[in-house]
């Protein structure tokens, strides 16, 4: 039983006249401790896929199981839980909340597991220490840098544990040396067991990945094992 | 996520957005402030007009002889005693009055005397600004004593301060020297206009201005005193009264108590069937009353209407904005494992606390504005708990509602199009 199965998952925008296949029949299985790198060129429906995989919009059609549990006909309130619990997403466009501190937007989704104040306190900051932002714990989104602001995204993804990492193309925004920085990191996550799903356009990036999944225009054409995943210098 | 953990988040978010919250807050705090200075003020002048126009009567029933009446149907002071020993009317008292003029060493001016016995002060809600009424005591003495209205005492001393002062009277060339024991506030004249004499008080007081015009040096005001009843029965030898005046104790007797009283009358004197006794309880004066009131109470309800309108809407613009402008939050908040529930819970706590800050802060600035607003009129006002609990009850309402409405709006949708949003 895989831990991510999705099956001729179509995901149409505008049907009829001008529509876009942003997800042409995908199907994709992904197995725990994975990861998983998906490559493409802009447009060609990464970030859908990646949408779809979270659970934070849903298919045209077709069908999604986790831990073979048909999540297509979940309540609401109930993928929020799924997501919780499962998965830390690192989004293409950080979704800081502007009004929060870096320690305030790690603690979010522990404050939604339910989490007590000292146990969230410990969690939050062990998680920006990790990204190497102890210093910055209580500055808001608009006082750091792209880079700074990426790592409290990492930070945030990372803090519940979750098993899953769905990450956006994290190092999209970064120059080459906080790129690796945060490679590193996800390299790291990969080692203590998580299952790693890595969007990204770039090649050297895919290259650092177990196996590499290739999109173009909704559809996926190529989907194969790296014998040797390049490690990040 | 407990009940504490969402409060302090629900503060937390408005603390770190105080521009933000701070313009909700003005929101309802203009609403409120608004619904109550205009509520307090509108119910303070509203209960000046019914004041003054109840003043006017102390709910005293006056008992009148008609004028074709014989002098043995008069009303005697032998009527007035036994009046006083029924046991529900509390207060009676005969009613006279004369006009003339008065002069002091410097000013002359159309005098009117009112004149009854010591009850006279509680039937016709005499009240004092100065000095006292006459006793029971001086009135049985016919003592030369007066009490003078604020109006009078200006006119002719220009002063409050006039107690010991003495007052020349004339009328049908009698001079009668009054020393003033008291000044009341009370209008005398007005008192005397809702019993029905207005056309004969008026009558007979340009009949005397023929007479004393020459002594009259063209001052027109007019004073106005109450003595005792003694002094202007000795001033016309009179054979009786044309009118009195009772109360009852329990005020809502009074109609009773003036039916009762005019059967004794009638059994005093024999006439029963004859009509010579009307109880005059001032129906057409309180449905004119009644009248004014009813028109003022509609105006201050569709004034506040309109405030609570107004105020509303500000209320609902502010928070529509706010918290449309949150639904990206709304969706990170969500793709991080919020419930749509917990998300509601976020909102009501920050829209309640909102609210909260915002009405205490209104209802203050609204009962200062409604207090400089009183003050400035001259008018007293009291707050009352209904208008402080309409007032921050519907702003509360309408902000809670226009707080969750798109709250719960953005809650609903789906994560992705929450965060699509900017
Ligand atoms: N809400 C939408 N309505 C209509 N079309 C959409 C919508 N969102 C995405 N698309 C289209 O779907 C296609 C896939 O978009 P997607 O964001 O998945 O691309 P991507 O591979 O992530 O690109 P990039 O590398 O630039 O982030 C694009 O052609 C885009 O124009
Ligand atoms: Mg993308």
């Amino acid at each position: 039983m895989s831990l991510i199965d999705i099956r001729n998952v179509y995901k149409i925008y505008n049907p009829g006249e001008n529509e876009v296949r942003a997800l042409d029949g995908v199907s994709l299985s992904i197995e725990e401790g994975e990861f998983v790198a998906i490559i493409g060129q802009s447009g060609s429906g990464k970030s859908t896929l990646m949408n779809m995989l979270g659970m934070l919009d849903n298919c045209t059609s077709g069908e999604y199981y986790m831990d073979g549990i048909d999540v297509s006909h979940m309540t609401d309130d109930e993928l929020s839980e799924i997501r919780n619990k499962k998965i830390g997403f690192i989004f293409q466009g950080f979704n800081l909340i502007s009004s929060l501190t870096a320690k305030g937007n790690v603690e979010l989704p522990l404050v939604y597991r339910g989490m007590k104040r000292a146990e969230r306190d410990k969690l939050s900051t062990e998680s920006l220490k990790m990204v190497g932002l102890e210093k910055r714990m209580y500055h808001r989104p608009s006082q750091m840098s792209g880079g700074q602001q990426q790592r409290v995204a990492i930070a945030r993804a990372i803090a519940a544990r979750p098993p899953i990492i769905l990450a956006d193309e994290p190092t999209g925004n970064l120059d080459s040396h906080s790129g690796k920085d945060v490679m590193r990191i996800i390299h790291q996550l990969h080692k203590e067991g998580r299952t790693i799903i890595l969007i990204t356009h770039d090649n050297g990036i895919a290259e650092e990945a177990q196996r590499v999944v290739r999109i173009q225009d909704g559809k996926i054409i190529e989907d194969y094992i790296n014998e040797n995943p390049k490690g990040v210098e | 996520m407990s009940i504490w953990e969402n409060i302090k988040i629900a503060v937390f978010s408005i603390r770190t957005n105080m521009m933000r919250s701070i313009l909700t807050m003005l929101g309802i705090i203009i609403g409120v402030a608004s619904v109550i200075a205009i509520i307090t003020v509108g119910n303070g002048g509203k209960d000046y007009i019914v004041d003054i126009m109840s003043s006017m009567s102390s709910g005293a029933v006056s008992i009148q002889v008609k004028t074709d009446a014989t002098a043995a149907e008069l009303i005697t002071k032998e009527d007035i005693e036994s009046l006083r020993g029924i046991d529900s009317i509390q207060y009676v008292s005969p009613m006279d009055y004369k006009i003339g003029s008065a002069y002091t060493d410097n000013e002359t001016a159309i005098c009117f005397v009112l004149s009854g016995n010591e009850d006279l002060s509680h039937v016709m809600n005499i009240t004092m600004r100065r000095g006292r009424f006459f006793t029971e005591e001086e009135n049985k003495n016919a003592a030369n004593v007066c009490v003078i209205s604020e109006l009078g005492a200006m006119v002719l001393y220009n002063s409050l301060d006039c107690v010991g002062e003495y007052i020349n009277f004339q009328v049908n060339g009698q001079v009668v020297k009054f020393r003033i024991i008291g000044v009341t506030s009370a209008d005398l004249s007005a008192s005397t206009s809702s019993a029905n004499s207005t056309v004969s008080m008026y009558s007979e007081m340009s009949a005397n201005m023929g007479n004393t015009q020459d002594t009259m040096m063209g001052g027109s005001a007019m004073v106005s005193i109450v003595a005792p009843i003694t002094v202007t029965d000795n001033m016309s030898n009179s054979k009786g009264y044309n009118m009195l005046y009772v109360t009852a104790k329990d005020s809502s007797q009074a109609k009773t108590v003036g039916n009762a009283a005019k059967n004794i009358l009638y059994a005093k004197h024999g006439n029963f069937g004859s009509n010579v006794y009307n109880v005059v309880n001032m129906e057409t004066y309180t449905v004119l009353v009644d009248k004014i009131i009813n028109v003022f109470t509609t105006f201050v309800a569709g004034i506040s209407a309109i405030a609570l309108l107004v105020g509303g809407i500000g209320v609902m613009n502010i928070m529509l904005v706010s918290v449309t402008e949150r639904t990206r939050e709304i969706g990170i908040r969500k793709s991080l494992g919020a419930k749509t529930s917990t998300i509601m819970f976020q909102f009501l706590t920050e829209s309640i606390i909102l609210c909260l800050i915002g009405g205490i802060v209104g209802f203050i600035l609204g009962v200062g504005m409604a207090a400089a607003v009183a003050w400035y009129a001259g008018i007293s006002i009291k707050v009352e708990v209904s208008t402080i609990a309409i007032a921050v009850g519907f702003s509360s309402a309408v902000g809670i509602f226009f707080g969750l409405y798109p709250a719960r709006k953005a809650a609903k949708m789906l994560p992705i199009e929450a965060l699509r949003r900017d």
